[in-house]
């Protein structure tokens, strides 16, 4: 807030709704929306013309993968919301997508903006009315204290407490490197740079571990994605409306009838869960559906847990086979299930145990159709959430706040960096350096700034004084 | 007569920042008195007998830079040169020296007579005229009176200075001079907040009663580095330091003693400095420590006084006998002065702008440790710029506001007037925020066009450093931009100089970048060291050096936005009333410095910018 750094952030509400927006405000931001925006056209001078909508794709310029097709309106200064140039991107693909988009702009050089801050610039750059003055401060000073609010009770004691004990680690580190630049001639005692090293590796892996658990806190925030795939006609409609105890997914024995996905929310004690019924994968030359099955491995690919439905009543086809070994390759939580029990089987657990290397205890048996085994799913998605590292069980520590999550991530670029220093044998000046820009990142989070917190370290702790 | 007694500047006080200060104002072709209560003490060293050090030479490398003294001076008379962290980085590297006491204020009060527009007279300040607020002159114990529209107070111990030797105290400035008491009495009357501080000095004692013989030899570099960009070489000898340690018998001394220490019975109650504390201090907060180092220190060539550095203390003096024939070499010392401690007042910082003019009187600067500081660098880099000022003030320029950016002077000072101290300040690298950047090896380069600015030094030298900078630039483009194939003149010369693998084609640059490669192994004399180092430092750590050349970057609009001197805080909605105290108090010149005042809030910071805009409408 203090520089004039381009800033980022949703401002659309957050929540139900699938259509939001990613604001950027600053100097950067066109730059930044160029490095991650193709059109849809190919115009290589797309976004140059102010006042104009663009219709394309975010691409992630890393991984090169697609995140959303979006539009995207530019607004050069000084004819703008902030008077800055500002560059909206609209997205389609939920929350999940949101995230996603900001999160590439802040990698790409945004900085996250603070509560009320594209109104605040809108005022400094003399946007709005005079009469607005004082809705201004009102707007700032409320949401600093929500996120005040945020930094010591709402953020779960134990994140507190986490980041407080990665943050003395680092002021530990920070004050013997420091003592060994300006007291180099006392009689106190050195840390060599592979010490150093350990405590950073150590600082590293905990906040990492924090940065992990921000999955697990968007679990809780967002809910959980279940995606139930599956070849067509394997019943994975007729499972969802069982799931949900309602017929919105139309169930026929045609195959292809679920043409698209369709997505719910299921509350299984006090989670939430969304559930996402899939078109089903099978060679189609139809064309919409086939964009369907696009979609439908994409959400397989960002699900949190997949429930593969193989038909127990018809043989293994080639799109069983190709799913159940897809889903293995992508390390991904999931169960699979053996629909249609009720029928003549003809595929057994054992038989895709043997593909799948999964024990063939562990997989499902059920009938959507006659109800059979669902209780049992519904317990073992619930195991699967307390078991693996989702963190759902209240002992965990579990980052929730976006703002939070993106300090950690830069404590963490710098923690790295810092490792690096060392592994380079750099002077301890310039892993200090590194140290004391982690530290910063952490101060935001805690709320804690102590400009000489290091210097009465090496007081306390050494004795000084040649 | 009131011709020859009124003064465009007057300077009150001889020590390290009074000098600075007087010769700056003169240097700016201002009329200057400097008033001392002894011209036999000017530029007196009254601790230990060196300058620099880490973060201190530092300084000492600036306020040459900008045209000051004090390197000159330390070059001139010093017995003993080191640079201090060579294994480590450029911007930690220092320069220490050990002075010759007596040769350094000879030395220094000969440039204080000989410059011109500068007069030096002994008088004792009694009395601070005052009018409209304004600052109008002073009254002297010889029953003059000096007029001046510019003043600085320079008065570094001597305010209400208060010895303790043991359980006995005396009022004295210095042991065995005078403190101030009248000048301390009308600066109270002038409605300053005031303080009080301690610090301490170690005893001295005669060289030939020590026994060298078994004692750590510490010698100087050789060849030795001068402090000063202008000292082509240093030529005089130089001389050891020596190395012993207190033992678990000192300490034993120390704890049977402690009923004497006017520390330890609450007859002291100024802050003293957590860096530097007394020996009874160490022994008292760090009973596990077995020994604790003294370094042996010559206080010059023409003398047999040592300073005992590490074993500064106010027990009484037969107890420091003891103490110090407890330690291995000194068994048969003798004393020449005894250790003691010293309280003195000094004025909260925070009561001054940044240009070091206090708020409340037009005119009157404030510089070292009056400020709260400590040291003879911090003293002089304050006593410059208040020297720059004060004659700025006199010409109707705008004062001098090096930035922490620019200068750890520029730290010391931001640090002073917005944060204010509680302990005597020192400077320390870790203090500089821009630490990578602030080396001492680029001081000229970074406040070279502040000194041509403000007329302190010569067309000659702003052009040679002018030209020293392109010549730099110029080998930097030719080095990123110059790339070697296995079979060029310079592939064969570099693989001759050097015994390392290289994949050519290769950039010249990335080469140095790689540690094992040093510049000289590559470019040819055609540049001179200063150039080369250059060069060198700024390739080899470029992506740090850019990383925080990026940060001031982002910060300088920010920094440097001015906050109206008139703005009433108390008038601004949105502000705690915590915060309206508290920017009421340091009324900061910018929003950078509003930033840093503790306890204000980010969202404070966007109240103020919010206020302006409105009332700018």
């Amino acid at each position: 807030m203090l520089t004039e750094d381009t800033i980022s952030a949703i401002s659309t509400p957050l929540g139900k709704g699938g259509i939001g927006i990613v604001r950027i405000s600053g100097t950067l931001s066109l730059q930044i929306v160029k490095r991650t925006f193709a059109s849809h056209n190919g115009n290589e001078n797309a976004l140059s013309v102010s006042h104009k909508v663009y219709s394309g794709k975010i691409i992630d310029p890393f991984t090169k993968k697609v995140i959303d097709e979006v539009l995207v309106t530019v607004m050069k200064a000084p004819n703008s919301y902030t008077k800055e140039d500002v560059v909206e991107i609209s997205c389609h693909g939920g929350m999940a997508v949101l995230s996603k988009v900001l999160d590439l702009t802040l990698k790409e050089g945004a900085r996250l903006a603070l509560p009320g801050e594209f109104t605040k610039r809108a005022f400094i750059n003399g946007r709005i009315d005079l009469t607005q003055a004082e809705a201004v401060i009102d707007i700032i000073n409320a949401k600093t204290e929500t996120s005040l609010f945020n930094t010591v009770s709402q953020l779960h004691g134990s994140v507190a407490n986490e980041v407080k004990s990665i943050r003395s680690l680092l002021v530990d580190v920070s004050s013997k490197l420091e003592l060994s630049i300006d007291f180099l001639e006392e009689d106190v005692p050195t840390q060599s740079l592979d010490e150093i090293k350990k405590t950073l590796i150590d600082a590293k892996e905990r906040i990492e571990s924090l940065v992990d658990s921000y999955k697990s806190g968007r679990l809780l925030r967002e809910g959980i994605k279940v995606v139930i795939a599956g070849r067509t006609n394997a019943g994975k409609s007729s499972l969802f409306n069982l799931l949900l105890k309602k017929d919105r997914s139309i169930v026929t024995h045609y195959h292809g009838t679920t043409r698209d996905f369709i997505e719910e929310d299921l509350l299984l004690d006090g989670v939430t869960y969304k559930i996402f019924d899939t078109a089903g994968i099978r060679s189609s030359n139809h064309e919409i559906e086939s964009e369907g099955m696009a979609r439908s491995y994409e959400l397989i690919e960002n699900a949190d847990i997949n429930l593969l439905i193989i038909p127990a009543s018809e043989d293994l086809t080639e799109e069983d086979i190709f799913l159940i070994n897809a889903i293995n390759n992508k390390n991904k939580e999931c169960l699979y299930v053996l629909n249609k029990i009720d029928l003549q089987q003809q595929v057994d657990s054992k038989r895709i145990s043997e593909i799948s290397g999964i024990a063939s205890e562990k997989i499902l048996k059920i009938s959507a159709k006659k109800n059979i085994g669902i209780n049992y799913l519904k317990n073992r998605i619930k195991q699967l959430i307390t078991d693996n590292q989702a963190g759902l069980d209240t002992g965990k520590t579990v980052i929730c706040n976006v703002r939070h999550k993106n300090l950690l991530d830069r404590a963490l670029k710098y923690v790295n960096a810092a490792k690096y220093a060392c592994e380079k044998k750099a002077s301890e000046e310039f892993i200090a350096f590194d140290i004391s820009k982690a530290l910063n990142c952490l101060n935001e989070i805690t709320g804690r700034f102590y400009s000489d917190e290091v210097l009465d370290k090496i007081f306390n702790e050494f004795c000084i004084g040649k | 007569m009131i011709k020859t007694n009124t003064f465009e500047v007057i300077v009150i006080g001889g020590g390290h920042a009074g000098c600075e200060a007087a010769l700056a104002s003169g240097r700016k072709g201002c009329r200057t008195l400097l008033l001392t209560q002894n011209l036999d003490s000017i530029a007196q060293m009254s601790c230990n007998p060196a300058i620099g050090g880490l973060a201190k030479g530092h300084i000492v490398r600036e306020i040459d830079a900008l045209g000051g003294e004090m390197a000159k001076c330390i070059d001139y008379t010093g017995i003993q040169f080191r640079v201090l962290n060579v294994s480590k980085g450029p911007a930690v590297q220092a320069y220490r020296a050990q002075a010759d006491k007596v040769q350094y204020r000879l030395y220094m009060k000969r440039v204080l007579e000989r410059q011109s527009k500068l007069t030096l007279m002994q008088d004792t300040v009694t009395k601070i005229l005052i009018e409209n607020n304004a600052i109008k002159g002073v009254e002297t114990q010889s029953g003059n009176t000096y007029y001046t529209k510019s003043m600085i107070l320079t008065t570094g111990t001597f305010l209400n200075g208060l010895i303790h030797i043991g359980l006995t105290s005396f009022p004295a400035g210095r042991f065995g001079e005078f403190p101030s008491t009248d000048l301390a009495d009308a600066i109270k009357t002038l409605g300053f907040q005031m303080g009080r501080l301690k610090t301490g000095t170690p005893p001295r004692v005669n060289s030939k009663s020590i026994d060298y013989s078994f004692l750590k030899i510490q010698p100087g570099d050789e060849p030795p580095s001068p402090f000063s960009f202008s000292t082509k070489k240093i030529t005089q000898k130089q001389i050891p330091c020596y190395l012993t340690h207190t033992n678990e018998r000192t300490h034993e001394i120390i704890k049977n003693n402690l009923n004497k220490s006017p520390l330890y019975q609450g007859n002291i109650t100024g802050i003293g400095p957590r860096y530097c504390p007394s020996i009874e201090d160490k022994v008292f907060r760090f009973p596990d420590k077995p020994g604790h180092q003294v370094f042996l220190e010559p206080e010059g060539r023409d003398t047999e006084e040592v300073y005992l550095n590490g074993v500064s203390t106010s027990l009484p003096l037969d107890v420091q006998k003891q103490i110090l024939r407890s330690i291995k070499g000194m068994e048969q010392c003798e004393i020449m002065r005894p250790g003691y401690a010293v309280e003195y007042d000094f004025v909260c910082p925070t009561q001054l702008y940044p240009s070091l003019e206090t708020k409340s009187i037009k005119g009157l600067f404030h510089a070292g440790q009056i400020n709260g500081t400590s040291g003879y660098e911090e003293a002089a880099g304050q006593g410059l710029i208040a020297g720059i000022n004060a004659a700025n003030l006199v010409s109707n320029r705008e004062p001098l506001v090096i930035k922490r950016s620019d200068a750890y002077i520029g730290v010391l000072i931001d640090d002073l007037v917005t944060k204010g101290t509680k302990e005597p300040y020192r400077m320390f690298t870790s203090r500089a925020e821009y630490r990578l950047i602030l080396r001492q090896d680029n001081a000229d380069l970074r406040l070279f066009e502040f000194a041509y600015k403000e007329n302190l030094i010569s067309e000659k030298e702003y052009k040679g450093l002018l030209e020293k900078l392109e010549n730099i630039k110029t080998k930097i483009n030719w080095l990123e931009s110059t790339r070697i194939k296995e079979n060029d003149d310079l592939a064969t010369e570099i693989k001759s100089k050097c015994n390392c693998q290289i994949k050519f084609p290769v950039v010249l640059a990335d080469l140095i970048k790689r540690p094992e490669f040093s510049i000289i192994d590559i470019i040819n004399n055609d540049v001179s060291h200063e150039v080369a180092n250059q060069v060198e430092i700024q390739i080899k750590y470029d992506g740090y050096i850019k990383r925080q050349e990026k940060e001031i970057e982002r910060f300088k609009k920010f920094e440097e936005k001015k906050i109206p001197e008139n703005i009433d805080y108390y008038d601004i909605y949105g502000l705690s009333k915590e915060e309206m105290q508290k920017l009421n108090d340091i009324r900061p010149l910018t929003f950078g410095q509003a930033s840093r005042i503790s306890g204000v809030t980010p969202s404070a910071i966007s109240s103020i910018m919010v206020f302006l805009k409105k009332v700018s409408r």
